[in-house]
């Protein structure tokens, strides 16, 4: 009797898990359509802005002459905008770059000795320099 | 300036704006909440590397599989999903038992404590993570506190205006004006 009221809980356990599995499947595929549909929407803006923009100067104004105005309209103040955000981008990607690579060296070190603890130790699956791992699809 | 430049200009702001936005900081966010885990997953093997409970004890197992499933899926934790599971998930998906509710159950002591403020502190990042790692809920969320706050104050305002025998005299004083 006992046992049978166990499996009975057991049963009704896995039941709630797998239609909550199954609901994370539905709400994670919906949340995907809706991020990426966010993401590219707004690319896709930029660039039917830039064609208006192209589409309202067609025939009036060539490509080169675009260029030149745009190079020409370039003062000292701008120069020095794009300079700093240039560096600073720069800059960001090659901390980032060396962050991973130090990651890279020392995540082997600390899970050999905690495993030297630990020896069932379990892990996050991450790729050595800490990324999302491409099983696990980013999105 | 022309008309031209000025369009050519605003289009590579946007599109430069773009790439911040959904590629670099983005991705800054996922590695420091990804970091703010480590540091907690690190604490909770601390508390066991010091004897406090063991490796194989069911509340570290879970603790720990609890914080690399977090790791693991940093990059699923968005606020889109989170308000998916809030409006169609509380029926079904806070059903499920957490390792969070095991600890509760523990006798009281200072494992229980630590492992307690642990799932606290991962539930905080994973909370403010939520809101700034995209910036459309980021300003929502301002938007709505803002708005709150304003309506509180013009309820406060306009009950305290209702109630002040100043603004009621002055309110008879226009009336009877009105009527002369």
């Amino acid at each position: 009797m006992a046992t049978r009221k166990i499996d009975e809980k057991t049963l009704r356990v896995r039941e709630i898990e797998a239609s909550a599995k199954i609901l994370a499947l539905k709400i994670d595929a919906a949340a995907r359509v809706i991020s990426t549909g966010i993401k590219y929407g707004c690319l896709a803006y930029c660039a039917w802005l830039a064609l208006q923009g192209v589409r309202a100067l067609s025939g009036k104004i060539t490509l080169a002459n675009i260029a030149l105005n745009f190079l020409g309209s370039i003062s000292t103040n701008n120069a020095v905008c794009y300079t700093v955000t240039g560096g600073a981008v720069g800059w960001g990607y090659l901390e980032r770059r060396l962050r991973k690579a130090k990651t890279e060296t020392f995540q082997g070190r600390v899970r050999d000795l905690e495993k030297l603890i630990d020896p069932k130790r379990s892990s996050s699956n991450l790729t050595p320099q800490g990324d999302t791992n491409p099983m696990d699809e980013p999105t | 300036m022309s008309i031209a430049s000025i369009a050519l200009q605003t289009t590579l702001w946007l599109l430069i704006g773009w790439v911040l936005l959904f590629c670099c900081w983005r991705q800054y966010r996922i590695d420091l909440l990804r970091q703010k885990l480590f540091v907690l997953r690190d604490e909770v093997f601390d508390i066991a590397a010091a004897g406090q409970m063991g490796f194989s004890d069911p509340h570290y197992v879970q603790t720990r599989q609890f914080l690399n499933a977090m790791i693991r899926y940093t990059h699923r934790i968005t606020f889109t999903r989170a308000a998916f599971a809030a409006f169609f998930g509380r029926k079904t998906l806070l059903k499920v038992k957490a390792p969070v509710d095991a600890i509760r159950e523990m006798p009281k002591g200072p494992v229980r404590d630590k492992l307690l403020s642990v799932h606290g502190r991962a539930n905080i990042a994973i909370g403010i993570h939520l809101f700034t790692a995209s910036p459309l809920p980021a300003m929502a969320f301002v938007g709505l506190v803002l708005h709150l706050a304003v309506r509180g104050m013009y309820k406060a305002y306009s009950e305290k205006v209702g109630s002040d025998r100043t603004v009621a005299a002055v309110e008879r004083m226009a009336i009877l004006s009105q009527a002369a």
